[in-house]
């Protein structure tokens, strides 16, 4: 999003204030010129000076003054041998001067400043530095350095910048901004180095083309492949008919020779692009754009450098447009998926990366009215799809879903009865040996959900609060149609949970309607403190069986248990410093935990955060993860993170860092390294250095690493623009 | 043990004879809320916000902020869980504007298992997600709204502070003594 | 204005004593001193007078009361000077005005006060409208014996309108 500058108070002087002048000597004439000696002093609104000597022009509200000046502007704070300020126009210059800048408390001395307008100086031959020490830890030295606080922009001519004064990178513009604004620029450069790629070295430059425009290049040297240039463009705006907004990122690497020596016969250029756009027709009619593509299967193993870029191996393309009636929503989408084969799917078949099914087209219609003829809801769901696949069977489906149901809610109480009938046309192209044929179902569906509310006052964790009970029943009478001739497009049993316990259908997707004569039982316990905020939740769910369940996926046999999984969770806050969040899905019948996670907060004060979970999946996956930010040292800061597959006994993902926070910059150091593949890691080594308010430098992106892989992570330097 | 339905002791009704929802007029989430204010009793729902008693005014709207991350990998590096999060910041405020419930953040996560195997269904099981998570915000905020202390609804504006020197008057320079 | 030069000194008052020897007159009593534009007050008033009949007048304050002095500038407008101090010598030759202890002089345009200095000690040129202000009675600038304070409103040359006067309501109740 284009989140604009902070934009300050514009700094204005008022033009009727008073002027006020002492010193021990003053002579002139009060209407021309003023000659003050010793001890001199002008205050006018936001501007006051001191020197030894000084002389006021009224006419011109004009001051000069030399000997130990000083001088206080709109928060800003400087000194120097000598003073030229018309206070008016805000024009003049200074000799000699210390500046310190309200803006990021930057400071720094020079040969000479200028002063151009109330909000613009220009330093020559001058320093810049946010340390508030005398002699800063680091420092910009500059021949020209142009401050603006007006729009929070600083950029600078010939540069170097000192670290512990020992000269660190020079440039020949560098643009850095007070406060965090967009400037064009180079933006720092960030070397890196990968096991596959070797040292590689990217200088951004950033283009801020207009206030809702900008587009950033990503020149990129990479040792063993070659040149790559990436390139981000952003826009939004706004037509007559409504806003548009969007993003675009390319990278072309041509000719890489690492690609070229392990695939000789393929073409060697490597690219991927991502690119989305949403954009308003009129008022209620909207379309966008979500494109993603790549050179080839081996891309995410080879340019990847975060864990989720890794494992992105789907990649849609869509187009689709929406138009909303004022209780209707209409939604027509063609949806193609390139699919960037697992390379070691060749030797490990259970690896291979399945191909979606394309819809080309999808239109939908979505169409509701609540209380209409005395208390009734409908609402009629429609999607008529193409569905193409190159390797399975293709097909024409057509579903119409209308709904009726008749809400009674009282504030603690509620019943609704709902009938609904979903009704479904195939139309399936000729496939192997089965020739086309037309298929059609229409399935009823009755249910009837019902709750009450209790309550009572319970004091919890010392403070009052309200206790609710909340019991929930939920019958569902579908009868059975065989549906094992209909093919599965979109469909797959859904994950029993909360969210999925009290819907009709136990599938997702609309090619499987499940056959259920069931009632299912809840009980939710809600902890509210005073302003209603929930402060624990805990929650018991059960579904009774009364017929067996025939509609499978495929042709495997009827599941004939009584009663469903028991679901167990509870949520919430059990202190001030800790929050936790359990979920427990547990099989009776074979008296064994089909799904569990736990997971637990502790953030004891700032920049101290610790996070426990452990989550486990039957046949899938059991992690235990710990991640944490904690001080160790007066300045030091230590930061991790581990999650190991206990089923495995393999660490998929671990992150380990060290931080120093000065007064004026953080260093950053650390390594990140992920599973990609089931014998391949990455490692991504990171280490930054971060002058406040003015740019870091360094190997990889530490920050977003460790914000992304800690939960409750505190950045150190909070309040610096980048 | 004390339990008592709900709605005896007013925990229940909104202080708000009516109510204006910041949200655009297709999102769902409005739809929604509005749907919950109606069926509350009591309350009407105003379509714009200057004959409103009560101004939900949404500060981040969680259409445009709701995130999906990774939570679990397997051992192939795949991803078998993601982390759907929907958040709001909303606050309420009077007709005259001022601040009757201050910026009010309410987050809500679910894991959703993954398979690609399965993406197209997942896609429809998400979507299943996200709108159990805005029902279930609903009901958070419908609370939070319920326990807003509201001073009586329209008092007359608070009395100015009585002979307030006007800030430009520089009050240092004495009146000038007229000499006879 | 320039123009006193020219005026006679004319001097009010309750009583004199005068020493005709060494041309010394000393009034007491509010007298009051004019010169053309020029107007000087005070409870008493030694006036010296020498060979070219040039008039040295030192003005000196009584309990609660301070000599003041007043004198309309040149130039475009209603414009004076006003000052008062403890004491003040003038001196109808260089027509110089010295203002001891205490003292300030205030530059008006019409009612409103365009600029105001306080000091110890004040020297005007009314001829060349130019001052001085010191910071010990004496009349010299000691270091570190306290700073004087000059206080100049916005000019008025910028016609800047006058803030127009509040209405404050009567606050319900008052």
């Amino acid at each position: 999003q284009n989140v604009p500058p902070k934009q300050r108070a514009p700094r204005v002087e008022d033009k009727n204030a008073v002027t006020t002048v002492m010193a021990e000597d003053i002579s002139g004439r009060p209407e021309r010129e003023l000659n003050l000696e010793r001890d001199a002093e002008i205050i006018k609104d936001k501007t006051k000076v001191k020197a030894d000597t000084a002389c006021y022009r009224q006419v011109e509200d004009e001051v000069e003054a030399k000997g130990n000046v000083k001088i206080w502007r709109f928060g800003d704070y400087f000194t120097g041998d000598e003073l030229k300020l018309n206070m008016d126009t805000g024009k003049g210059y200074m000799l000699n001067p210390t500046y310190q800048l309200e803006a990021n408390h930057a400071r720094g001395k020079a040969e000479r400043l200028n002063f151009i307008n109330e909000d613009e100086a220009q330093v020559v031959n001058g320093t810049y530095s946010t340390c508030q020490s005398a002699d800063p830890d680091w420092y910009l030295r500059s021949d020209t350095l142009n401050l603006d606080s007006g729009r929070d922009v600083g950029t600078a001519g010939k540069t170097l910048i000192y670290f512990k004064d020992v000269p660190i990178i020079g440039t020949p513009a560098l643009s850095f901004s007070l406060s965090g604004a967009r400037r064009s620029g180079w933006l720092s450069p960030t070397p890196g180095f990968g096991s596959k790629n070797g040292a590689e070295l990217v200088v951004p430059y950033y283009f801020n083309i207009a206030p809702n425009r900008d587009l950033t290049l990503y020149p990129k040297i990479i040792a063993n492949r070659g040149i790559q240039v990436g390139a981000l463009g952003r826009y939004l705006g706004e037509t007559d008919s409504g806003l548009y907004h969007g993003e675009t990122y390319i990278e072309y690497l041509p000719h890489d020779r690492e690609y070229a020596k392990a695939n000789p016969d393929v073409k060697s250029d490597r690219w991927m692009i991502r690119s989305s756009h949403t954009q308003d027709l009129s008022k209620d009619w909207e379309y966008s754009w979500n494109f993603r593509a790549a050179s080839d299967n081996n891309y995410p193993n080879d340019f990847s450098k975060t864990v989720s870029s890794s494992t992105e191996r789907q990649l849609l393309r869509e187009l689709r447009t929406d138009y909303h009636g004022d209780f209707w929503t209409l939604t027509a989408r063609v949806q193609k998926y390139q699919v960037l084969q697992d390379p070691e799917s060749i030797l490990d078949p259970t690896l291979t990366v399945t191909r979606p099914y394309d819809r080309l087209p999808a239109v939908n219609l979505h169409a509701a009215q609540y209380d209409v003829a005395g208390g009734f809801d409908w609402a009629f769901d429609s999607e008529l799809t193409r569905f193409y696949h190159p390797t399975l069977i293709n097909g024409t489906r057509l579903v119409a879903i209308p709904q009726l149901s008749y809400p009674i809610i009282g504030p603690s109480y509620f019943i609704t009865p709902k009938v609904m009938v979903n009704m479904a046309s195939y139309q399936l192209d000729a496939f192997g040996s089965q020739r086309a044929e037309n298929l059609s179902r229409t399935v009823p569906t009755f249910s009837l959900d019902s709750g009450l509310i209790f309550e009572r006052d319970v004091k919890f964790g010392g403070k009052n609060m309200t206790q609710t009970l909340e019991p929930r029943l939920f019958y569902v009478n579908t009868p059975y149609r065989d549906q094992s001739k209909f093919p599965t497009f979109d469909t797959d049993a859904a994950t029993f949970n909360f969210s999925q316990i009290f819907s009709e259908n136990r599938f997702v997707g609309s090619d499987r309607i499940g056959d259920a004569n069931q009632l299912t039982a809840a009980l939710t316990s809600r902890f509210l403190d005073a302003n209603g905020a929930e402060a624990l939740r805990l929650a018991f769910g059960q579904r009774f069986y009364f017929r067996d369940q025939k509609v499978q996926l495929d042709s495997s046999t009827p599941v004939v248990d009584a009663h469903s999984d028991i679901l167990l969770a509870a949520t919430g806050r059990i202190s001030e410093t800790w929050t936790f969040d359990s979920a427990v899905q547990y099989n009776p019948s074979q008296s064994r935990i089909v799904s569990e996670s736990y997971t637990a907060q502790w953030i004891p004060g700032s920049k101290k955060v610790l996070n426990l979970g452990y989550r486990y999946l039957r046949d899938s996956f059991k992690n235990i993860e710990l991640s944490s930010q904690w001080p160790i040292f007066q300045r030091w800061y230590g930061v991790g993170r581990i999650s190991y597959s206990v089923q495995d006994k393999k660490i998929l993902e671990s992150l380990v860092g060290l931080e120093y926070n000065a007064d004026c910059w953080v260093f950053r150091t650390g390594a990140q390294r992920f599973v990609t593949t089931s014998t391949k890691a990455s490692t991504q080594i990171f280490f930054q250095l971060e002058l406040n308010g003015l740019s870091h430098l360094g190997v990889g992106s530490p920050l977003e690493a460790m914000k992304s892989s800690i939960p409750g992570y505190q950045r150190l330097n909070e309040g610096y623009g980048r | 043990c004390g339990f008592h339905l709900r709605g005896d002791s007013g925990h229940y009704t909104l202080p708000f004879p009516s109510l204006y929802v910041g949200l655009p007029e297709s999102s769902p989430l409005a739809i929604d809320l509005k749907r919950n204010i109606r069926a509350n009793g009591g309350t009407t729902v105003v379509n714009s916000a200057k004959d409103a008693d009560g101004v939900i005014d949404v500060l981040s709207n969680p259409e445009k902020t709701k995130t999906k991350t990774i939570l679990s990998l397997n051992s192939n590096g795949r991803v078998r869980q993601y982390l759907l999060t929907y958040n709001i910041v909303f606050r309420v405020l009077d007709k005259q504007g001022t601040e009757l419930l201050g910026p009010t953040t309410i987050t809500l996560t679910r894991p959703i298992d993954f398979n690609e195997t399965q993406l197209l269904a997942k896609e429809q099981e998400e979507a299943l997600l996200y709108k159990d998570m805005q029902t279930d915000l609903v009901q958070q905020m419908m609370r939070r709204i319920a326990a807003v202390k509201t001073p009586g609804v329209s008092l007359p504006p608070a009395p100015l502070p009585t002979d307030k020197q006007p800030s430009g008057q520089p009050s240092t320079i004495p009146p000038a003594v007229p000499i006879q | 204005e320039k123009a006193d030069s020219s005026k006679p000194t004319e001097i009010a008052f309750d009583q004199l004593e005068s020493d005709d020897v060494k041309q010394i007159k000393t009034f007491t009593g509010n007298v009051v001193l004019t010169r053309g534009t020029l107007l000087m007050k005070s409870p008493k008033a030694v006036v010296t007078e020498d060979p070219e009949g040039y008039q040295f007048v030192v003005l000196t304050s009584g309990p609660g009361v301070q000599a003041t002095f007043r004198q309309k500038l040149d130039g475009a407008g209603d414009q004076w000077v006003e000052g008062q101090a403890d004491r003040i010598e003038y001196d109808n030759k260089t027509e110089l005005v010295k203002l001891y202890a205490k003292a300030r002089i205030k530059k008006l345009e019409g009612p409103k006060t365009a600029s105001q200095v306080d000091g110890e000690f004040i020297s005007y040129d009314s001829r060349k409208e130019f001052f001085a202000v010191k910071n010990t009675a004496s009349g010299e600038t000691k270091p570190g014996a306290g700073r004087s304070t000059m206080v100049i409103q916005p000019s008025s040359k910028l016609a800047v309108p006058p803030a127009p006067p509040s209405t404050n309501q009567p606050a319900p109740g008052k």
